[in-house]
């Protein structure tokens, strides 16, 4: 049996240095928002689950930057923003969480008053140390080139004198005063970690001294940077980055018995974004739901202010087209497939076209698909009795040699036979097929119908419905990669070596719906109230499908989304929440909408995440207008969802809000909405 | 059919399963997953021109000629029940564990709270005799799996069967072992269908008479071998009957269907009955115990090393090119 090339789907972030620089695609940093990450400033870099953010921010670190060097690639970078030295730390590996696991103080409110700071201390003790152990590092000898690179001098000197004036600094308490070399400095330093580590695994208990030698969130790291450069060991002119990954982990120590949050542990992070210390720069790597409305700097309850302290970039907004560009996601995706095959040694063949085109064909059209998947046509045209036999017989020969056109002649006939009498000679015209607008906007919804009416599942393949289905994220592609690479597995009799050309689509489609069933099971596993959103998505989903299929005039095209009035919005407040936390999870994805009637004003609109659409049988694509909802639809969507918790705090709200009696949160929404 | 085809033939099955109404598409996700974890460790076809289930699968669906038949034979897997590896491992000590130390202390009235109660246990355990009424129940992997040392004497009643004689039993199992103290009898069996060998071995067990304890205690048993056990009970002062695993009658299809049975059994036994006479290449084939297994005990029973012949034959006879088996079994006597 052939090994699958998209087994292990988070590669780029578990190999060694070296694979790296063969796996890691450097599309994404054509980008000049992803240049922000290799200059001075700080950035929280937001991403969903698998989005690349963890495979971006390990270019920061010395080996890999090495390991480019050594390599014929060079580093992937303008010169104006190679050079640098950084720091990195990753919540889940650090042992930070480990915080959770013994309290300082026995009374939970004063453990709480003081377990942030030990966090902070903790947190600056360990970047320190990577700091420091990256100086190491590039000192060794392997390590000689990328000194060179960075015009580092790491003479024995010049390290003791840094030491020797760290050690002086206020910031640190006292805790270094025993300190007169670099070697002690590192031990130091190193041992403050691993006492920490010791005490949160009940192995011994905190040492005395630190009670009262507890550091200020970022500001030791600020002084090493500072006291590297004056050291004359770092040029001035070279940036040090702070990578701190998996900001979201955190989150995990911050919920209580009874399932709330406070910010604690973020809070630290925050204060160091929010200190403005010019002498180190942060990059935070964060899901969107992390980054809460109101996060506050740890003691000062300051705001970190997003452009004056850092900049956020984006990786859907990286990837996503624009009015001004192109996505770059497509070029992204044929990249990581094409190192994922070489790295599994397959032969790919000698054509400048995308190996993703190649492997699963470039695009089926709504018509091939009916062609390729549907034999018996006899359904596909719902004719009414009242209808003229000549229009029956008319649309139901055409559904024989043409289905997509057929069923596109039947709405068209639905549509005009309330305004106008049609006779069969104009439908012998077929004058939809001239409508092209009405016929672009009308072709999904006519697929699914024929596929609907031939009792068939609607069906996915080709590369570009790959790439759409799998949003920006490159995790869903690498998915949808895995699943129809285990069905092509499964389907051949001999292994192969070299990759295939156009894969059966069946396959396609069968390994699609396989991927899309993973990722809505996916969803209820997710943290804060994955298990709401997944019934809530079960509800939306099927809702749309059941509109979709039912509206023969096809007047609906665009119901696969939904849309809601900001001002209406703004009145439901925790409806507006709900929906906000589907889209920072990545279940629902949110885009601005221009409604057709002035009476909606601003409006929003929300489709499901697209690699759901197969689960729900529901078009993938977003064409013409979303389905215009109300705050009590949504509501009611949220009702029949068995949503509790949420209905809870609706109740609380009503009773708290009004003695009237309600009956249902449909009504605290009509009632707010006065 | 080949792998490759039978492939292409699911997918067209899941793809005109539009609203999940057979539900091939979980099914199909089901079997893969199992293919993956378990069904690899099926012992008879691990050497030899058999294949890796996938291909057996391929052969197996494509024995069948018609493509309701080969829907069927597909959709009949949902009521297959599989015992691995592992299964065994956990009923091996169930057996001991639960099943034989709580009847022990039943027999004795050792009280578990007692400080003694350890070594009284240990001292009443010593008067036991760990039999096996066939040797596929693998008493030696038995007594390791619960780390029980010095049981030397491993009795295989069927060896005696079915000249079993009393005498000769008390001389070479307790004088010449020099156990006079035994005063309890185990019986295992990994797979009781029917129940006809089991009674013989249980019936000369129970007749050494009441200064003996019997428990009879097979792993796992199908409802009419757990009907003869029970009336064996009822029969024999000294005996207890405690199954590990009772599979219940609604796992097991019948020729004639009977009230509230599983909705798919009724096309599941039209196509048993419609294969048949290719399953067996003619009534004169021997072992031909007919479409639902030896005394018509219709299950679809799988054990990882071998599968009973109770299982409905379409699971695991071969016949020539004509038939080829999903899970050959081996058997005892020449087929």
């Amino acid at each position: 049996m052939s090994r699958n090339p998209f087994n292990n789907l988070y590669l780029a972030e578990e190999i060694s240095a070296d694979r790296y620089v063969s796996i890691f695609s450097p599309v994404l940093l054509r980008e000049s928002e992803t240049h922000l990450l290799f200059q001075p400033g700080s950035i929280i870099l937001r991403g969903l689950q698998g989005s690349g953010k963890s495979a971006l921010l390990n270019l920061l670190k010395p080996d890999v930057v090495l390991a480019y060097l050594k390599s014929d690639q060079g580093i992937p970078l303008p010169s104006h923003c190679a050079k640098f030295l950084s720091a990195s730390v990753s919540i889940r590996n650090s042992g930070a969480l480990d915080f959770g696991q013994r309290q300082f103080e026995q009374d939970r409110d004063k453990n709480n008053s003081i377990v942030g700071l030990y966090f902070a201390d903790f947190l600056n003790y360990w970047i320190v140390d990577d700091l420091l152990k990256n100086l190491d590092f590039l000192a060794s000898a392997p390590a000689r080139p990328l000194m060179d690179f960075l015009c580092i001098d790491t003479s024995i000197e010049k390290l003791d004198e840094f030491a020797e004036n760290v050690s002086k600094q206020d910031c640190w308490f006292g805790a270094l005063r025993k300190v007169s070399d670099f070697r002690e400095l590192r031990e130091t330093i190193r041992k403050r970690v691993y006492e920490y580590d010791s005490f949160l695994n009940f192995n011994s208990e905190l040492p005395n001294e630190f009670s009262n030698t507890k550091s200020k969130p970022g500001i030791p790291i600020g002084v090493v940077a500072e006291e590297l450069k004056r050291a004359g060991i770092l040029p001035h002119d070279v940036p040090i980055f702070i990578s701190i990954d998996q900001f979201e982990d955190l989150m995990d120590l911050e919920k209580d018995i009874e399932g709330n949050f406070s910010t604690i542990f973020r809070s630290v992070i925050m204060r160091m974004l929010g200190s403005r210390d010019e002498r180190v720069s942060y990059r935070v790597g964060a899901r969107p739901y992390s980054l809460t409305t109101g996060l506050q700097g740890f003691g000062n309850n300051a705001f970190a202010e997003e452009l004056r302290e850092f900049h956020i970039v984006d990786m859907g907004a990286l990837l996503r087209a624009s009015e001004t560009k192109g996505s770059l996601f497509p070029k992204f995706c044929d990249d990581v497939f094409r190192r994922r095959i070489r790295d599994a040694e397959l032969e790919t063949p000698k054509t400048k076209k995308s190996l993703v085109n190649y492997v699963f064909g470039t695009r089926y059209t709504p018509e091939e698909k009916v062609e390729r998947f549907i034999g018996k046509r006899t359904n596909i045209v719902k004719i009414e009795s009242e209808w003229p036999p000549s229009v029956g017989k008319y649309l139901a020969k055409l559904a024989i040699e043409n289905p997509i056109s057929a069923k596109l002649g039947e709405a068209w006939y639905r549509q005009n036979l309330s305004r106008r009498e049609t006779s069969s000679n104009e439908l012998s015209k077929n004058p939809w097929e001239n409508r092209v607008w009405w016929k672009k906007e009308r072709k999904q919804i006519a697929l699914l119908q024929c596929f609907a009416a031939s009792q068939q599942r609607l069906v996915w393949c080709g590369a570009a419905d790959i790439v759409v289905l799998s949003g920006t994220n490159i995790l869903v592609f690498l998915s949808i990669c895995q699943f129809i690479w285990a069905e092509y597995l499964r389907s051949i009799d001999e292994s192969v070596k070299t990759v295939p050309e156009n894969v059966e689509p069946s396959i396609q489609t069968m390994a699609i719906m396989s991927a899309s069933e993973y990722w809505f099971r996916k969803v209820k596993a997710e943290p804060k109230g994955g298990d709401d959103r997944h019934s809530f998505l079960g509800v939306v989903g099927e809702f749309f499908r059941n509109e979709l299929r039912s509206d023969s005039k096809m007047s609906y095209p665009g119901a696969n989304g939904f849309a809601l009035s900001s001002s209406e919005l703004r009145k439901a407040e925790l409806i507006d929440q709900f929906l906000d936390d589907c889209v920072s999870f990545g279940a629902l994805e949110k885009f601005r909408h221009k409604s057709k009637t002035k009476s909606r004003g601003q409006s929003t609109k929300w489709y499901l995440s697209p690699i759901l659409t197969p689960f729900f049988q529901i078009p993938t694509p977003r064409t013409k207008e979303p389905f215009y909802a109300s705050v009590a639809d949504v509501a009611k969507w949220i009702d029949d969802a068995n949503i509790f918790g949420y209905s809870a705090n609706l109740a609380t709200k009503r009773s708290n809000a009004s003695d009237k009696k309600l009956t249902s949160q449909l009504d605290l929404d009509l009632e707010k909405d006065g | 059919m080949t792998r490759a085809e039978f492939q292409k033939l699911l997918r067209k099955w899941c793809q005109e399963d539009d609203s999940d109404f057979l539900g091939f598409r979980e099914l199909k996700n089901f079997i893969e997953f199992l293919e993956s974890v378990l069904f690899h460790e099926y012992a008879p076809t691990a050497h030899g021109d058999h294949g890796e289930f996938g291909a057996r699968l391929a052969r197996w669906i494509g024995s069948a000629d018609s493509d309701a038949n080969r829907q069927t034979l597909y959709l009949m897997l949902r009521n297959l029940i599989f015992i691995g590896q592992n299964e065994i491992s956990a009923s091996y000590r169930t057996a001991y564990s639960k099943i034989f130390l709580s009847w022990l202390i039943e027999q004795t009235d050792i009280c578990v709270f007692d400080e003694g109660a350890a070594d009284q246990l240990r001292q009443a355990q010593s008067s036991a005799l760990f039999t096996q009424i066939t040797d596929s129940f693998g008493l030696q992997f038995f007594l390791r799996a619960n780390h029980l040392h010095g049981q030397n004497d491993r009795y295989t009643w069927e060896q005696d069967l079915p000249n079993w004689d009393r005498e000769n039993f008390q001389q070479t199992r307790i004088v010449r072992q020099n156990r006079p103290d035994i005063q309890f009898i185990v019986l295992f069996e990994d797979f009781v269908g029917s129940g006809t060998q089991m009674a013989e071995a249980v019936c000369n067990a129970c007749s050494l008479g009441n200064g003996f304890k019997i428990l009879l205690c097979p792993l796992i048993i199908c409802p009419e071998g757990a009907q003869l056990a029970e009336d064996l009970e009822r029969r024999y002062e000294n005996l207890c009957y405690r199954p590990v695993l009772g599979v219940a009658s609604k796992f097991f299809i019948g020729e004639n269907p009977i009230p509230d049975e599983n909705r798919e059994f009724a096309e599941i036994r039209q196509c048993l009955l419609d294969i048949h006479p290719k399953v067996m290449g003619g009534a004169q084939a021997q072992q031909n115990f007919g479409p639902f297994g030896y005394r018509d005990t219709g299950a679809f029973i799988v054990k990882y090393d071998n599968c009973p012949d109770n299982s409905v034959p379409a699971i695991h006879r071969r016949n020539g090119e004509d038939w080829h088996p999903l899970f050959f079994r081996t058997s005892r006597e020449m087929i």
